[in-house]
This record gives structure tokens, C-alpha cells and sequence, in this order.
């Protein structure tokens, strides 16, 4: 069907890019003049903008959890300045949600801490000698010295 | 010995030991080998490898202490050595080696033990299990979440050191150690109430 001097079938090729605002000026007002037009095209379009929007809009919401995280995260190192720390403390006294987040990341915290103490808390190497044996053997200064000695 | 090593901070024993002295550098590597040897572990180091591995890094550190600018900077220059250390051997491998299945090696890996000290034996057996957990979701992570979130949990890094260790900003550190934990959570769901 050829409305305004495109046909459905172009249409149906330029759509996502005119959604994502992709196309030149003129390219936009045939495609829009198109779709004033044909029904069909026009439900297309609804379709195909919905989906988009929605995973957009699920995209967006990710992010911004993901962002509400990060600063949780580093609040729980301590690694966030005092006006953030009392901003994050004021929306902890109000929602339980994000204080379940902090007990969940602290308890992530500590099986790891306890973890790495108890495989490696007591564990002697006793590396020290042999380095600086290594050191000295590798010092010319220090095998000087040692054959004087001698 | 002329003072009290052990109560000395490790910014003076660096500076003793910049200035030649083998019982500060002696100290500095007592302190610090538990920390290579469980980072190249957490990074999944072959087990016959660790040891050598470690003993190179602290080597390379003793002689190169000289070298080190800012004293402050230590824990980032150190684990910019381990990392080095680390990928080097693993190219170095790579180039050299036979193809080995991933599967088979993971076993080898299993049966690493480390002695551990718990007293009570089903704390023990539970301890071993969240311990070998913790090992396979850390090595699940990809190698940037992995090497901040040791530093910052095995190591106790600050945001600022990890940064320059892995050579990026703050903000970068802030969302790989987020990303790691986000991870871990998930794998190790059934271990944190």
C-alpha cells in the first residue's frame, strides 16, 4: 500500500529506526505521514514501541537498583562521605527493605572473613629466611662483605 | 635486636628496610606472606604453584623495596606484584602448555587441603563446605570482581588502594566490588541467613 510515497514494506524496514530516532528529518515526516495514514503500519508501531519501552523501562529500573547497591555496598565498607553515610542512614530508619539489603551484604561480609581466617589464620609459612638469604645471595654487596668475612 | 620490630607499623619498617635493613625487610616479609600465599590461593593458583609463586613475589618485593616511592603505597604495589606475577605464569603457561581438561584439574584443585584448627569436628566438616563454596564462587567471578573483592575482603584494602593496584578510579572499584558481592550472594545463597 503506498501512503505518502513510501510503501508498508518500507515501513515495516524503517520502523525501528524511527522509534530509536535514527532517521533524517525527511525520511521521519514520510514515515510519520505513512503512519497517519495506514491503520496497520500504526498498530505496528504501537506493538513494537510498547515492547521496546517496557524493557527500557525494566533496563532503567535495573540500573537504578543496581546503583542503590553499589552505594549500600560501600557503605558497608565505610567507604562513602558523611553526608552520604547519614542520607543512606535516614532511608535505612524508613524502609525495611533496604535494611534486609545491608544485613545481607554484612553476612556475605563476615562467612568470608571468618572463612579466610580460619584456612589461613594459623597457617606458618616461614618464608622470611629463606627471602633474605635470597636477598643477600643476589646482593653483590652482601657477597662482598661475606667473603671477607671468610 | 636494636628495637621492638614487632611493634613497629609497617610504614617505619618499610622505610627502616629502604635504607638496608634486613631485620625490618625480614619482618615486612613475615607479615605479609600469609597474604600472598591466600590471595594467589583465592585466585585459584595451581596448588603445587602457590608456594613458588609466593616465594617469587615476596622475592621480588624484598628486592625491590628500594624502588617503592611512597611507603603508604605498599599493599597496592604489592598486589600489583601479585597480580603480575600471577598473569605472567598463566601466559607464560599458556603459550607452553598441552591442552588439560578444565574438568580434571578442578578435582586436583578439590583435593588441595590447607590444615585447618576447628575444634569441634562437625563445625570442621561444615566449615570445609562453605570454605570450598566460597573457593569456586570466587573463581566463578571474572578476574577484575575477583581481584577487588579479594583485596577488599581477604586483604581489608581500602577503596583507594584497590584502585591503584588495579590501576582505575574509585568509582570503577565501587561497582566491581558491588558486582562481585551481588554475584556471591546468588551463589552462595544457602550460606547467608
Amino acid at each position: 500500500m503506498l501512503k505518502g510515497n513510501l510503501t508498508c514494506e518500507d515501513i515495516s524496514k524503517m520502523l525501528l529506526a524511527y522509534i530509536e530516532e535514527k532517521l533524517n528529518k525527511k525520511q521521519k515526516d514520510n514515515v510519520a505521514l505513512h503512519l497517519r495514514n495506514c491503520p496497520f503500519c500504526m498498530e505496528k508501531y504501537r506493538i513494537i514501541k510498547k515492547i521496546l519501552d517496557s524493557t527500557k523501562e525494566k533496563k532503567i529500573q535495573r540500573a537504578r537498583k543496581f546503583q542503590q547497591y553499589k552505594l549500600l555496598s560501600a557503605y558497608c565498607d565505610n567507604e562513602v562521605s558523611l553526608q552520604t553515610k547519614e542520607n543512606i542512614e535516614a532511608s535505612l530508619s524508613l524502609s525495611c527493605n533496604l535494611v534486609h539489603k545491608v544485613v545481607k551484604i554484612n553476612s556475605l561480609r563476615k562467612i568470608l572473613g571468618e572463612t579466610f581466617e580460619n584456612k589461613f589464620g594459623n597457617l606458618e609459612l616461614g618464608l622470611e629466611k629463606k627471602i633474605i638469604e635470597r636477598v643477600k645471595k643476589d646482593n653483590i654487596f652482601y657477597r662482598i662483605k661475606a667473603l671477607f668475612k671468610s | 635486636m636494636k628495637y621492638k620490630l614487632k611493634d613497629n607499623n609497617l610504614d617505619k619498617l618499610i622505610e627502616l628496610a629502604q635504607h638496608g635493613d634486613l631485620e625490618a625487610l625480614e619482618e615486612i616479609i613475615k607479615r605479609q606472606q600469609k597474604t600472598v600465599f591466600a590471595t594467589l590461593y583465592y585466585l585459584n593458583a595451581k596448588p603445587d604453584e602457590i608456594m613458588d609463586l609466593t616465594q617469587e613475589i615476596l622475592f621480588k618485593v624484598a628486592k625491590n623495596i628500594k624502588k617503592l616511592k611512597n611507603p603508604r603505597t605498599f599493599k597496592s604495589w604489592l598486589n600489583q606484584i601479585i597480580m603480575n606475577q600471577f598473569y605472567d605464569t598463566l601466559r607464560k603457561k599458556q603459550k607452553s602448555v598441552k591442552k588439560v581438561c578444565l574438568d580434571s584439574t578442578e578435582d586436583n584443585k578439590a583435593t588441595f587441603e590447607i590444615p585447618d584448627f576447628a575444634s569441634n569436628p562437625y563445625q570442621k566438616i561444615a566449615d570445609r563446605e562453605l570454605e570450598k563454596a566460597i573457593k569456586s564462587s570466587i573463581f566463578k567471578l571474572p578476574d577484575p570482581f575477583k581481584t577487588a573483592i579479594i583485596m577488599r575482603e581477604l586483604q581489608g584494602l581500602s577503596y583507594e588502594e584497590i584502585a591503584r593496584a588495579t590501576n582505575c578510579n574509585i568509582g570503577t572499584v565501587k561497582s566491581r566490588i558491588a558486582r562481585a558481592r551481588l554475584k556471591l550472594q546468588e551463589y552462595l545463597k544457602p550460606y547467608i541467613s
